[in-house]
């Protein structure tokens, strides 16, 4: 059969089976060895599935992904979450509006011990909306900047979202996180302003401020959230100063929340078995959808559709600009029914041959798209942060709510992207003055 | 007992080990930066041998003694806003596709892990280091967790059509968290 000819049916195959429900990391497996089959021969087929299995999970650079995963989880269940919010909101009491300047403050925190948006965004509902109904915030705005601040988990390292774009596209971890950086907090600080503009114009979107707090007591709140900042030293500081790689920086890290969640529950009992079986699970989902996508990108590359793809995809956007608004939209439209992971692994086979192609810089472009995901997850109708938050509030608030309360912040991600766009350096200049690569 | 519970069985052993993997990773990769860093506080820093080879290890562990458990938990991403949308029998007819197809894909993998894992053994695989770090140990769990697995979905691709053969039936998942 016609290589080329397999690698079109094998694109169009891909999406009916992800429209028919077939798990993702199964379509793209599927469809990989049915088209090296077809393209390539069995001797390359058979000898991909002896190697690439193993190569990919028997690999220390990518232990990095489950110690973040287990690093995450053990953050949550440890409930040093809500002593986050709890502090931050004792510290911005005296700004009108407090409250969603804690929930921002407070998710860019966690965020920086978990890479997950969805767990952000529901950790915070649960945490916090109820406290910002009951003192009369609008609970649109309220539950807009939940979702949209639990999108933080993307870009702010530890991103799980960043390690497995590193992965697939064979960047440097360490580069990619550390790039993360400076457009995570810029988000952060535009919220903040964002929201701080808002209230401002319109004050009935917050109660007024209320009395202010004894400065010990602002102190004493910090106990739980010292740990948090010297953990996030610790893993950002040594792949910074290359003390040591991503995946110890990880093992460290997890250890880290391992450690504070033992100080806090006070015992090993009850909540270690479903934490290391969420950690496990979650970090082998992630791990089939990565081998069932590199099974689909070495068929891409055999059957040589690569080049008839380049050559497709730069006639629509033969200019990196044009070819960023391209996929852009690409990603805004399967953030409606795709997860991150999923989203990243199913199109990068096709969309970083382009990158290479254009010249563009393949960690700024990892930005980028990890931008792009967290506004996909968070535009509705059908954003993943969207119903994450809607499960998690229960009848308590509806979809429009949250379709009204998110734009905001979907704006202000836009502009971020922007910024991005037009300012590269935000994303590479960290990642260059790095010690070690 | 039957053939499902057994199935059960097997595969929560597979997960608890899963679990203890992972925690082992956190711990060897914990104590290796302490190690390694040890000249901070003054003392010789001294690098736990063979740490990296260990942690890739208990990753094969973690990912593929977890993958048939986390079939069972229906934890594996798929787009479910059309097919929640269709007919019960046209779900069924989805659920058959994903199962044969999942099967087949894990099938293919346990096909040509099994002998990796034999030829491995038989030459005495290792990595190269400080200590020579046996990898066929961990070729036979890759191979065991895979074939696990393919069972796993050939039960759940009978049980569409006979409760008997589903795990699901037999043992619910656990219940989704309530915020």
């Amino acid at each position: 059969m016609d290589p080329v000819l397999v690698g079109y049916l094998g694109a169009g195959l891909l999406l009916f089976f992800l429209a028919a429900g077939i798990p993702v990391g199964v379509a793209m497996g599927a469809i990989g060895i049915g088209g090296m089959l077809l393209g390539a021969g069995e001797l390359f087929t058979w000898g991909q599935l002896r190697v690439l299995p193993f190569w990919v999970v028997n690999n220390y650079a990518f232990a990095v992904l489950p110690m973040f995963v287990l690093m995450g989880v053990l953050a949550e269940s440890s409930g040093i979450t809500r002593d986050v919010f709890y502090a931050s909101d004792l510290w911005l009491r005296r700004f009108r509006g407090g409250l969603y300047q804690a929930v921002i403050v407070g998710s860019a925190v966690f965020a920086a011990v978990s890479g997950s948006t969805t767990v952000n965004a529901v950790v915070f509902t649960r945490i916090a909306f109820p406290q910002m109904l009951r003192f009369g915030y609008s609970k649109s705005l309220s539950i807009g900047a939940i979702a949209g601040s639990g999108s933080f988990a993307a870009m702010i390292p530890p991103s799980i979202t960043m390690v497995i774009y590193a992965i697939v596209t064979k960047q440097s971890v360490g580069q990619l996180l550390i790039a993360g950086v400076i457009p995570g907090l810029l988000t952060a600080a535009i919220y903040l302003f964002g929201v701080y503009v808002l209230v401002r114009a319109r004050p009935q979107l917050a109660p007024p401020i209320g009395e202010d707090i004894a400065i010990r007591e602002k102190f004493r709140s910090m106990i739980y959230v010292w740990p948090v900042l010297v953990l996030m030293a610790i893993v950002l500081g040594g792949i910074y100063t290359g003390t040591f790689p991503p995946s110890a920086a990880g093992a460290a890290g997890a250890f880290g929340a391992f450690c504070l969640a033992i100080a806090k529950k006070k015992t090993l009992k009850g909540w270690l078995p479903p934490v290391l079986y969420d950690a496990a699970s979650i970090s082998c989902v992630i791990f089939i959808i990565l081998i069932g996508g590199l099974l689909l990108s070495r068929m891409l590359v055999v059957v040589g559709i690569i080049d008839g793809l380049v050559d497709f995809i730069t006639t629509i956007a033969d200019t990196p600009l044009k070819f960023m608004i391209f996929v852009s939209i690409l990603y805004i439209l399967l953030g409606c029914f795709l997860d991150t992971t999923s989203m990243m692994v199913v199109t990068l086979p096709f969309l970083f041959p382009v990158v290479v192609e254009l010249n563009i810089d393949p960690i700024w472009f990892g930005i980028v798209v990890v931008k792009l995901i967290e506004i996909s997850v968070i535009t509705p109708p059908v954003g993943i942060n969207l119903f994450a938050v809607l499960s998690a509030v229960k009848d308590k608030a509806e979809f429009h709510h949250v379709a009204k309360g998110v734009l905001p912040f979907i704006i202000f991600d836009i502009l971020v992207l922007a910024l991005l766009i037009a300012f590269p350096e935000l994303a590479t200049w960290l990642p260059q003055k790095m010690i070690s690569g | 007992m039957s053939p499902a519970k057994w199935l059960i069985k097997v595969t929560r052993v597979a997960a608890v080990a899963s679990g203890i993997s992972i925690l082992l990773m956190m711990i060897a990769g914990a104590a290796d930066v302490i190690a390694t860093n040890l000249d901070v506080v003054g003392l010789r820093s001294r690098p736990i041998p063979a740490t990296f080879e260990f942690m890739g290890a208990m990753m094969v562990v973690t990912v593929f003694l977890a993958v048939s458990f986390a079939q069972h938990d229906r934890r594996h991403i798929r787009v479910e806003l059309l097919v929640r949308r269709l007919p019960i029998f046209w779900q069924k007819v989805a659920d058959v596709i994903q199962f044969a197809l999942a099967a087949m894909v894990f099938g293919f993998i346990a096909r040509f892990a099994w002998p990796a894992a034999i030829h491995g053994f038989n030459v005495g695989e290792y990595a190269t280091g400080v200590i020579n770090f046996p990898l066929w140990p961990a070729r036979f769990v890759l191979a065991f967790g895979v074939t696990l697995m393919t069972v796993q979905c050939l039960f759940d691709l009978v049980g569409v059509f006979s409760e008997r053969f589903s795990t699901r039936a037999m043992e619910p998942p656990r219940e989704e968290e309530e915020f």
